[in-house]
C-alpha cells in the first residue's frame, strides 16, 4: 500500500486512526503494530513472514546481548551477518548470479539463477534493524525488552516502505511515552498534506514527461535531453522527499517525532552539501555505522579516501541491485574526493557552486534514472550535443506542455512557499487563507488519484 | 529533531479538526454511494468489489482489487475526470492518449508510420490478392485524416509521423496492380470550404466521404447520374475522440445523410447474424452509444447488397468504417455489392471470389486505422485457405485418410484452457460435468500469459494423451495491458510458446487449436472491441496452425447469438449450448462414440 493512494487516505487511514485514538494508551502501540502489519501484508501478502521473522530474530539478538553481555561482541556479529544475509540474498542474489555468470561464462560455467521477488521495504527495515543492535552494543540505550514495542519500531507503517530511517535511540523514549494532541494532529496533517502535493501534484505529473522523453533516448535534441534529465530530476526528489515528508505528517499525528530527511537539496552550492541535505538519513547510518567504525576521517589519508569509496559504492548498492547504482554511487564517491581533496583550496562564489553542483546532480540522475548503460550514454551524448540538433518540435512540445509544470517544481523546489506559509501565519486573514487552500490541495490530490486510471476503452479503431 | 512551535498552537487545532473531519466524511460518503457497472464515459465495466479468498489476498489480487474498485466507484468520477481534463488544459496539454486537440477545440488523432515490416505485408498481401485475379478491377481509395489534411488547425508543437509517407508509399505499390485513388489533392483544395471531418469523431464526414466518392466515381468510370440533397440526421453526435482522449467536447457535430432524387432499390443481407434489412441507414443508432452507426448498423464481418441498379457490375469492397458512410453512394452503380470487414472475417475470401464472380474489387481505408491494422494481411493472403479450415460440415480432413477414420475416446483428450474449458468437467462456478475431469486442464480466468496456463500445459503433456485441444484467448483480450490486448502477433507468440511447451513433453499429440468465440453481439462498445480483437487473434492462429501443421478449428459457426451465454454474462456458455453444440461437434470431429 502507498500513502498516496485512495485506499490508504479513505479506507486504511481513517480505520487506524479511529481505533488508534479510541483505544486506551497502553493499547495504542500493539493497535498501531497490528495496523502496519496489515498495512505491509496489504504489498506483500507472503513476504511479511520474513519481516516478522527478521523482527523475532533482532530482538532476541538484543536480549541475549543483554543477558551474556561478555559474549555481546560475538552475538553482534551474529545478528549483523544473518541481517546482511537476509538482505544481501533477497536483493542482491540476483544481481550476484547475473554478474558472476558474466565473468565464469567465458569459461563456459554458469550459476543456475532463480527469480527471487524483492520484499518490499527490506532495505529500511534490515537497516534500521541494524542500527537497534549496533547502538545497543554501543550500550546508547537499555535493551528493548517488550517484543510490541521492539516489532513497532522495526514496522511503524509511517516509515516502513520507504523511510526515513529511524535509529533507535531518536524514538526510543516516544515508543513508551509520546504527547499526543489536537495540535500535533493539526501540525503533522499540514505537513502530511505537503508531502501529499509534492507526490501527486507534482512528481507524478513531471513524471510522466520524464519516461516519455526517456522512451526517445536514442533520438533527442540537446533540449530535450536536458529537458529529460530535468524532468526526471525533480520527479525523483518529489517523489522521495514527498514520501518522507507524509511519513513525517503522519508520524506526527500518531505522536511520533521523526527527523527531517530533506532539506531543499537543489539548492546546495557543492556536492558535500548535496548529500548533506538529500536523503539525510541515509547518509547519518552509513555515517555512523560504517564509516566511523572505518576509522572515517581520523586515519591516513589513503585508508580515508578508501572509507569515503567504500561508503559511496555501498550507498550506491543500497539503491538498487544492479551495475548502474554501483556506479553512480562510486561518481558521487570521486566528486566527494575531488571537492574535498582539491575544491576546497579555492573559493568559488556560491552561484557557481550552485550551478555545477546542478549540473553534476543532473548527470548522476541520468546515470541513476537509466535502464541500462547504452540508454545512459545516448542522453548524456546527447545533452552534449555529440550528434544531435539543438532543438526540434519534440523539445518545443515538452517546452510548452511542459513548462508550467517544470517551473512550478523548481519554485517548490526553493524554501519560498515555507516562507510564505510562515508570514501568512502571522495574522488572521493569512491563516484562514492557509486552511482553505489546504484543503483545497487536498481535493486536488484526491482528484488526481481518482482519475488516474481512467482507462478508455480504444473502441474508436474501427 | 523537527520540534512544533507552538504559537499557532489554534490554527493547529482548529486545522486537526477540520482534517479529520473531511477524512471521515469522504471516506464514509464513497463507501455508501452506490456502486455503477457500466460507464458510459469510458465505454468499460467499472471495477465490483473483489472476491476475497485465501488464494486471492496471497496473491495479491484481492488488493489490487479494491484499489480498482475504489478508484473506478468513486463518486462523481465522470464529473472529476472532466475538471481535471480542464486542468490538464489551463496547464498546457495538447494531447492525450494519441488525440491532440487544437485551438477551436477539434480533436485529431496522431498518426504512427508502421514498421517497415508491416509496410512490406500489407503492399504484397494487397498485390498479391490483386495479381490471384487478373481479370477484375482492382481500386484502392487510402483516405488522409485529419491530422494530415487540416494542418493549419493544429497547434504548433505536433508531434505525429506524415501520413503522406505511408499514402505515397501504397499508392506506389498498388499501382502496378489497379487504380489508386488519391483524394488528397480534392480534400486540401476544399478544407476550408467544407467540413471535411468531425471535430470529435475520428470519421470524415458525409460531406467528406461525398467528395471522396466523386473520385472514386471517376476511377471507376461510372455512369449513374444522381443528383443528392443533403439532410441532418443528428446534431449532438459527441464522437469517439471525447471518450478516448478525456478533453471536453466544444461543440456537438452533426451527421448528414445524402438523399438521391431518385430512391435506388436494394436489400441489405447481414451474413453473420442472417437478418436482412431494406435500408442501409439504421435510424434506431442515432439514440445508442455511437450515432456514426446510423450507417449500416456498425462494423459486420460480411454484409452483402442486392440493387436494382441497371448495371452487370459487381463489387466487393474491402474496408474500415470510413466506407460505412460512403457505400450508400453507389447503390446505383453496381448490380450487387459486398462488404467484408477483415477485422471480424473469418471465412475464405479466395472462394469469396471465385464463387460470386466480383467485376471489381475496392479496398477502402482510412490511413490511421490501416496503419495499425494486422487483420487485412491474413485474410488477403488466406494462408489456412481450404488446407485445415472446416466448413459447414463438421467432417473436413486433412490429406491422411487414416485421419478420417480414427477414432477416439473421450479419454484420449485432453482440454487446455480457460472458464470456457474449465465448464466442461468440475471445476469452477459451473461445474457442466460433460468430460470427466482427468480430461480438463484448466484455470478459472486464466490468460495465455499466466503460470497457471503452462503449469496446466504441462500438466496436459505429462498426461500423455492423444490429442491436446486449446482453447485460451477470451480472458486475454480482456486484460487490462492494453498492449497485450491489442496485439495479437505478441499473442500467437505467447500461444505459440504454450503450445511448444506442451510439444516438448508430448511430442506424439495431435495439436487442436479452437477459434476464440465471441463475447457477445451486444452493442456496447466494450463487447464489440473484443470482437474485433478476437478476430484478429484467429487470424494469427489460423496462420499458425497452417505454419506448423496443427490443426485449427473453427468454431464461430457453432455460436448462434446471446442466448448461448449462461446467466447473461456474455462470456460463460449454458450447459445447453455445450450439449447441443460444442459436445456433438468435438464428438463427430474426433469420431467419439456416445456411450450414454
Amino acid at each position: 500500500m502507498i500513502f498516496s493512494s485512495l485506499t490508504f487516505l479513505l479506507l486504511f487511514f481513517p480505520i487506524t486512526l479511529l481505533l488508534y485514538f479510541l483505544v486506551p494508551n497502553r493499547a495504542k502501540n500493539i493497535v498501531l503494530l497490528l495496523f502496519s502489519l496489515i498495512f505491509y501484508s496489504w504489498g506483500e501478502p507472503v513476504y511479511i513472514i520474513l519481516m516478522l521473522y527478521s523482527i523475532l530474530l533482532n530482538y532476541v539478538c538484543g536480549l541475549m546481548m543483554d543477558k551474556y553481555s561478555d559474549m555481546r561482541k560475538h552475538i553482534l556479529i551474529f545478528g549483523v551477518c544473518i541481517n546482511l544475509f537476509m538482505l544481501g540474498f533477497f536483493k542482491y542474489a540476483g544481481f550476484l548470479t547475473e554478474s558472476l555468470n558474466s565473468v565464469l561464462g567465458t569459461f563456459g560455467i554458469s550459476i543456475p539463477q532463480r527469480d527471487i521477488a524483492l520484499p518490499i521495504g527490506i532495505s529500511f527495515y534490515t537497516f534500521q534493524a541494524l542500527s537497534y543492535l549496533i547502538d545497543l552494543y554501543r550500550e546508547k540505550f537499555p535493551v528493548q525488552k517488550n517484543i510490541i514495542n521492539f516489532a513497532l519500531y522495526i514496522t511503524m507503517f509511517p516509515q516502513l516502505i520507504a523511510g526515513p530511517i529511524v535509529r533507535y535511540e531518536s524514538i526510543e523514549k516516544e515508543l513508551k511515552h509520546r504527547i499526543i494532541s489536537l495540535e500535533k494532529v493539526g501540525y503533522g496533517s499540514l505537513i502530511f498534506i505537503e508531502g501529499l502535493a509534492m507526490k501527486v501534484l507534482l512528481a507524478n505529473q513531471i513524471g510522466l514527461v520524464a519516461d516519455e522523453l526517456r522512451a526517445l533516448a536514442g533520438s533527442l535534441s540537446v533540449t530535450s535531453a536536458w529537458l529529460s534529465a530535468l524532468a526526471y530530476f525533480f520527479q525523483i526528489y518529489f517523489d522521495f522527499a514527498g514520501y518522507s515528508t507524509m511519513a513525517i505528517g503522519l508520524g506526527h499525528i500518531l505522536g511520533f517525532t521523526f527527523c527531517k530527511n530533506f532539506d531543499y537539496p537543489y539548492l546546495s552550492t557543492s556536492v558535500t552539501e548535496f548529500w548533506r541535505r538529500w536523503h539525510m538519513s541515509l547518509g547519518t547510518w552509513f555515517r555512523e555505522y560504517v564509516y566511523i567504525p572505518l576509522g572515517g576521517n581520523r586515519v591516513s589519508t589513503i585508508k580515508h579516501i578508501r572509507n569515503i569509496l567504500i561508503v559511496w559504492m555501498l550507498t550506491g548498492l543500497w539503491h538498487g541491485a544492479a551495475w548502474n547504482f554501483v556506479l553512480w554511487g562510486l561518481y558521487y564517491g570521486l566528486l566527494l574526493l575531488f571537492e574535498k581533496f582539491i575544491l576546497s583550496k579555492i573559493n568559488l562564489p556560491k552561484p557557481i557552486g550552485w550551478l555545477y553542483t546542478t549540473i553534476l546532480v543532473l548527470i548522476g540522475w541520468v546515470l541513476f534514472s537509466s535502464e541500462n548503460l547504452s540508454q545512459c550514454m545516448q542522453i548524456l551524448s546527447a545533452m552534449f550535443g555529440i550528434g544531435n540538433v539543438l532543438f526540434d518540435t519534440t523539445s518545443l512540445y515538452y517546452l510548452m506542455t511542459g513548462g508550467f509544470m517544470l517551473i512550478l517544481c523548481a519554485i517548490c523546489s526553493t524554501p519560498l512557499l515555507k516562507w510564505l506559509k510562515e508570514k501568512l501565519l502571522h495574522f488572521a486573514l493569512g491563516k484562514l487563507f492557509l486552511g482553505c487552500l489546504y484543503v483545497v490541495i487536498l481535493a486536488l490530490c484526491i482528484l488526481f488519484l481518482v482519475v488516474q486510471n481512467y482507462n478508455p476503452f480504444l473502441y474508436f479503431r474501427f | 529533531m523537527k520540534k512544533m512551535n507552538s504559537k499557532n498552537k489554534t490554527f493547529h487545532k482548529i486545522f486537526a479538526v477540520l482534517f479529520l473531519v473531511l477524512i471521515f466524511e469522504l471516506a464514509l460518503f464513497v463507501l455508501i454511494f452506490p456502486d455503477r457497472e457500466y460507464s458510459e464515459s469510458e465505454k468499460r465495466p467499472l471495477a465490483a468489489f473483489p472476491t476475497l479468498s485465501l488464494s486471492t489476498i496471497t496473491d495479491g489480487s484481492f488488493m489490487d482489487g479494491i484499489e480498482d474498485w475504489q478508484a473506478d466507484q468513486f463518486p462523481f468520477r465522470d464529473q472529476l475526470m472532466q475538471i481535471k481534463s480542464q486542468l490538464n488544459i489551463w496547464m498546457g496539454s495538447i494531447r492525450s492518449q494519441d488525440v491532440y486537440r487544437c485551438e477551436d477545440g477539434s480533436l485529431m488523432e496522431a498518426f504512427q508510420m508502421p514498421s517497415e515490416d508491416t509496410l512490406k505485408a500489407q503492399a504484397e498481401a494487397m498485390t498479391g490478392f490483386a495479381s490471384r485475379y487478373p481479370d477484375t478491377s482492382f481500386y484502392f481509395c487510402l483516405a488522409p485524416t485529419a491530422i494530415s489534411v487540416l494542418t493549419d488547425k493544429l497547434p504548433t508543437a505536433t508531434l505525429t509521423d506524415d501520413q503522406n509517407q505511408y499514402i505515397d508509399y501504397m499508392q506506389d505499390k498498388f499501382s502496378t496492380v489497379g487504380k489508386f485513388i488519391d483524394v488528397r489533392k480534392i480534400f486540401t483544395e476544399k478544407k476550408d470550404s467544407t467540413e471535411l471531418y468531425y471535430h470529435t469523431d475520428h470519421h470524415w464526414t458525409t460531406d467528406g466521404a461525398y467528395l471522396a466518392w466523386q473520385e472514386i466515381y471517376k476511377a471507376m468510370e461510372l455512369t449513374s447520374e444522381v443528383n443528392y440533397t443533403s439532410g441532418v440526421v443528428c446534431n449532438t453526435f459527441l464522437g469517439s475522440l471525447v471518450s478516448a482522449s478525456g478533453f471536453p467536447a466544444q461543440k456537438y457535430d452533426s451527421i448528414k445523410i445524402y438523399i438521391p432524387t431518385e430512391e435506388p432499390v436494394y436489400t441489405v443481407t447481414y451474413t453473420n447474424s442472417q437478418t436482412m434489412s431494406a435500408s442501409v441507414y439504421s435510424m434506431e443508432h442515432l439514440s445508442g452509444n455511437d450515432p456514426y452507426e446510423v450507417f449500416f448498423g456498425g462494423n459486420h464481418p460480411r454484409l452483402q447488397i442486392r440493387t436494382g441498379a441497371d448495371s452487370t457490375r459487381k463489387l466487393l469492397i474491402v474496408k474500415d468504417s470510413y466506407a460505412n458512410c460512403l457505400v450508400p453512394f453507389m447503390l446505383h452503380d453496381f448490380s450487387q455489392i459486398t462488404i467484408i470487414d477483415a477485422r471480424y472475417y473469418s471465412d475464405d475470401i479466395d472462394m469469396e471470389m471465385q464463387s460470386q464472380g466480383y467485376t471489381d474489387v475496392l479496398f477502402l481505408y482510412n490511413a490511421n486505422t490501416l496503419s495499425e491494422d494486422n487483420t487485412l494481411v491474413p485474410v488477403l493472403n488466406n494462408v489456412a485457405g481450404s488446407l485445415n479450415t472446416p466448413s459447414e460440415d463438421t467432417s473436413t480432413e486433412e490429406d491422411t485418410s487414416e485421419e478420417a477414420t480414427t477414432k477416439y475416446t473421450i479419454d484420449d483428450i485432453a482440454f487446455i484452457g480457460d472458464s470456457r474449458t474449465l465448464s466442461l468437467s468440475s471445476g469452477g462456478r459451473l461445474a457442466y460435468q460433460l468430460v470427466p475431469s482427468t480430461s480438463t486442464y484448466a484455470t478459472w480466468g486464466g490468460k495465455i500469459t499466466d503460470d497457471t496456463a503452462s503449469d496446466n500445459t504441462l500438466a496436459a503433456a505429462k498426461a500423455g494423451k492423444k490429442v491436446g485441444i486449446f482453447w485460451f484467448g477470451i480472458n486475454d483480450v480482456q486484460s487490462s495491458d492494453h498492449a497485450l490486448r491489442d496485439d495479437a502477433n505478441q499473442f500467437r507468440s505467447n500461444y505459440e510458446k504454450l503450445i511448444d511447451l506442451y510439444r516438448k513433453n508430448n511430442p506424439d499429440s495431435k495439436i487442436v487449436i479452437l477459434s476464440i468465440l465471441t463475447t457477445s453481439v451486444h452493442e456496447k462498445d466494450y463487447y464489440a472491441k473484443q470482437n474485433e480483437n478476437i478476430a484478429a487473434y484467429n487470424a494469427q492462429l489460423k496462420a499458425l496452425c497452417s505454419e506448423k501443421g496443427y490443426t485449427y478449428l473453427d468454431i464461430t459457426k457453432l455460436f448462434t447469438g446471446d442466448e448461448c451465454f449462461a446467466e447473461n454474462d456474455y462470456i460463460h456458455f449454458s450447459k445447453d449450448w455445450y450439449v447441443k453444440n460444442f459436445i456433438p461437434f468435438i464428438y463427430n470431429r474426433f469420431n467419439i462414440e456416445l456411450s450414454n
